[in-house]
Parts: C-alpha cells; structure tokens; sequence
C-alpha cells in the first residue's frame, strides 16, 4: 500500500507515529491524488491532522530531503488574488513582476512570499503504488 | 545616413521584442528573391540578426520602410492598455482623412533618427492612413520614478529613500477603423514597472492631445465591454483562467488557484467553482486566450489580458466609464487584434441587449 510507504518515511518525524504517520500518509496521499499540482504546508497538514506546525515542518522538510517534495516559494498577490511566480530560490524573483491575477504590476517584497512544496515525481509514483 | 537609420530602427525592433519576427523578415526576403546564401545570416543571437538585418539593408535587400514598417508593428502592439470606442458621426468626420489633414502633413515623409531614437527629445503627434485603418500617433518621451534600493538606508535615527528619474520612449495611438467606425486608443506601458497611474495620466494627457480633433464620449463612446464579462468567463472554448472574482449582492466570491501561470487546472474546472450564475457581477476579469496555430500544439500559446470597469474623470466634461483591456506584454498584430475581435464578439449580444 502506497500510504504505508509514506506513513513509513514520517514514522521518524512524528509523535505516536503508529497513529500518526498513517494518517499524515493518508491525508498527503488524497491531497495529491486529487490534484497532482497541489501545494502542501505545515499550516494546512496541523490544521488537517490536528498536530503541531513545527513538528509537521520538520516533517515536510524530512519529505523535501528525501525527496519526495519540493520546495516552492510563492510569490502572493498584494491584493490577495492569489501566486504571481513560483521559484525553488528567493533570489530568483524579479524586482517587479506583471501579476496576471489583479492585472497590476506589483513590487517584490520578501513579505509577499510564502513556502510549500509540492510533490515530486518520487512521490507521485509512491501514491500511485 | 540610411546606415545610420536603419541602425536605429532595427535597434527600435529588438527593443520592442522583435527579435523573431526580424528574422522571419530576413527569412522571407532571402527565400523569395535571387539573394546569395552567404549574402547575410538568417539565425544566430540578437546582435546576430541585427548585424544580418544591417547588412540586408545595406545590400539593398530590405529598404529602410520596411524595416520601419516592422518597428512600427512591434512597438504599436501588445504592452499597453487599450480601451474600445465606437465612432459617433460626428466622430466619423471628425476621424477623416480631410478633417485630419492637418495631423497627416505632420507625418515624417521617411524614418528618421529622431522618429524611431530610444530617447526622442519632443513629442510628436501626426496621423496616417493605413489601407481602412486611420492612425493618430504620439511619440515622445515619457519617465517615471524608480526607488533606489541600493542607495535608500534606514538607521536609529535617520532614514532616507532615493528614487531614480528612468527616461523611455512612449508609443499611444488611436486607429480608427474607417467601415466599422471602430475606435482603439492603446497607451504604452513603456516601462516594466509601470503603475496604473502612470497608465491613467497617460490616457488622459493623450485625449488632451487629441481634443483639437476629437472629443471623448461626444465623438467616441465607450464600449461598455463589462456588460459581457459574465458572457466572456462562460466562454470556455479558447480561455484559460486561475483565478475569477465575483459578488451577488451579498457576498463577494474569489477562488484563485495556487500554483502561478497556467500550470494549475482551469479553476472553472474546480469541483467547488461556482461562479456560473447569471446572479454573479464582475468589476473585472483576468483571462488567458488560446491563440490560432497553424497546427494543432500539445503547448497552446496564450495572451494574457486583464478586462476592468473603470471611472475617468475628464476635465471640463464629467465623467465616463470606459472597459480598460490591458495587454501586458509584445504580441503580433493577428494576436492583439485576434483577442479584441473575440471581446467585442463575445460581449457583443449583452452590449446589444442593454442599448
């Protein structure tokens, strides 16, 4: 089962693991089943799981080091219509960037990005069994 | 002389991100004509094609006009916002070639340094009759401030900000269709970091410019595009879009995929997306068109526009709500002319409907 697999790398990462990790496997699992180009972060996962942010980072981050996720930086709207760009580094983001969700042309500021990651090919096939 | 000309002009076309279409040119003219195959390059880097572009010319392959000609093409389309006019008649006459006389003797009677520089110390305005199309033209310089990061500081006690003065050259037009009556006034975005503003005094300066000739909404009237935004986000047949926003009376509603450009779904694909409803209002809409291949693309190619109601305040005249559709990057002339042309078809029965 592709969830056991998963729950078996978080296993490390988590408290309870036995209950835990399988149902962090489980929720990861769905997440990308249904949208393959989904971005997950420690704020969704606690909110989801019911579990500490930073414990659930620690273990986005033992995910991204396996490398069954990548890191993905958003670039957010001001206006909060939504992601500019995307980058891997913050120092590949422009100064200003056309923002084709609000239409106007926004200045980067550091503020605006958020982090999440995203799966890898790694972790579709693992989902996928 | 010419040399030096055409220099500035084929300069003019890689600026206004015409590197490729310069190449198709030199492509074209070697294919069609008895040129030698060593007579000049047809691939390379930029500076490539503009050193094979020079030397086209001064071989006699390609004259000065038709380089212009191409300059014009790239920097009259795409980075800019347009907004869609429909000629009353008394704009009719106002718009034809013996009312603009006078606009058409300012047209230059052949490329010039000054006309296509990067930094043109004057504005001009002059008209031109092009096949059923007339064209009233501003070039001139145009600035804006930029802040200084490098040179800004904050410390405990002090803290100051810099802004340098970033000069460009500004392309706005009208082009009035002469059978339809069809009016666009497009205002160059100029700068990367433009702001709406910026855009704003622009499009207002330019009706200024052109009030000696004719008058905003007594001689052009808005095209009220908004009326069909709920009509163009139905349209799913050559659209994409991440990110729609609406209200109902009351609530307002946006649902904005998180994954940038177009790598996410259609959000109008979203199970939960439920925007459809005649009962929905839209101030403004954000939306990808597919553009025409040739053939069939894995990869379709797609141009960005941002539709939105806006309130101008003229001066001495009111006010007038106009559909801003701002194109904010180069695109052929087929491309920007493809998207309006599907606006206005799209829009068209609302706008019918309420007039």
């Amino acid at each position: 089962m592709s969830s056991h697999d998963l729950a078996r790398l978080l296993a490390p990462r988590l408290p309870e693991a036995r209950k835990n990790a399988l149902r962090a496997a489980e929720y990861i699992s769905l997440v990308f089943h249904e949208d393959r180009a989904a971005l997950l972060d420690d704020t969704l996962l606690a909110g989801a799981l019911e579990l500490s942010a930073p414990v659930l980072r620690d273990a986005l981050v033992h995910l991204e080091s396996e490398g069954y996720l990548a890191l993905v930086l958003s670039w957010r709207c001001p206006s909060g219509r939504g992601t500019i760009q995307e980058s891997r580094e913050i120092s590949c983001f422009p100064l200003v960037s056309d923002c084709d969700r609000c239409g106007d042309v926004h200045e980067f500021d550091v503020r605006d990005v958020t982090v999440s990651f995203e799966a890898t090919r790694e972790m579709l096939a693992l989902i996928d069994g | 002389m010419s040399e030096q000309v055409a220099r500035v002009v084929i300069d003019r076309i890689l600026a206004s991100g015409g590197t490729q279409r310069l190449r198709a040119l030199l492509v074209h003219v070697k294919s069609s004509s008895a040129v030698k195959r060593s007579a000049f390059r047809t691939s390379g880097s930029k500076d490539d094609i503009a050193t094979a572009a020079q030397e086209a010319h001064r071989l006699g392959h390609v004259s000065l006009t038709r380089l212009a000609s191409l300059a014009d093409e790239c920097e009259e389309n795409g980075s800019q916002r347009i907004v869609i006019f429909t000629a009353t008649d008394t704009g009719r006459t106002k718009l034809s070639a013996a009312s603009l006389a006078p606009l058409l003797e300012q047209k230059p009677r052949e490329p010039t340094v000054a006309l296509y520089g990067g930094l043109p110390r004057q504005t001009r305005l002059y008209a031109e009759v092009r096949e059923s199309t007339t064209i009233v033209k501003r070039i001139g310089p145009a600035h804006i401030w930029s802040r200084d990061e490098d040179r800004s500081y904050e410390t405990s006690t002090e803290k100051a900000t810099f802004w340098t003065r970033e000069d460009g050259r500004a392309v706005d037009m009208l082009r009035f269709d002469v059978a339809s009556g069809r009016t666009e006034i497009r205002i160059d975005r100029v700068f990367s970091g433009t702001s709406k503003t910026f855009l704003d005094e622009r499009f207002l300066s330019f009706l200024e410019a052109l009030s000696n000739n004719v008058r905003v909404p007594d001689d052009l009237k808005p095209v009220p595009l908004w009326l069909g935004f709920s009509d163009i986000v139905s349209c799913r047949d050559d659209t994409y879009m991440s990110v729609d926003s609406a209200y109902d009376p009351s609530i307002e509603h946006t649902l904005s995929r998180r994954r940038a450009g177009t790598k996410a779904p259609d959000i109008r694909d979203d199970k939960r997306y439920d925007m459809n409803a005649k009962s929905y209002g839209r101030s403004s809409v954000s939306i990808y068109w597919k553009l025409p291949e040739e053939e069939p693309s894995q990869h379709p190619r797609y141009l960005y526009t941002h539709l939105a109601r806006a309130t101008v305040h003229l001066p001495n005249s009111g006010s007038i709500d106009v559909c801003k559709v701002w194109i904010p990057r180069r695109a052929s002339p087929q491309e920007v002319n493809h998207v309006l042309a599907r606006l206005s078809t799209i829009a068209g029965p609302a706008i019918a409907r309420s007039s």
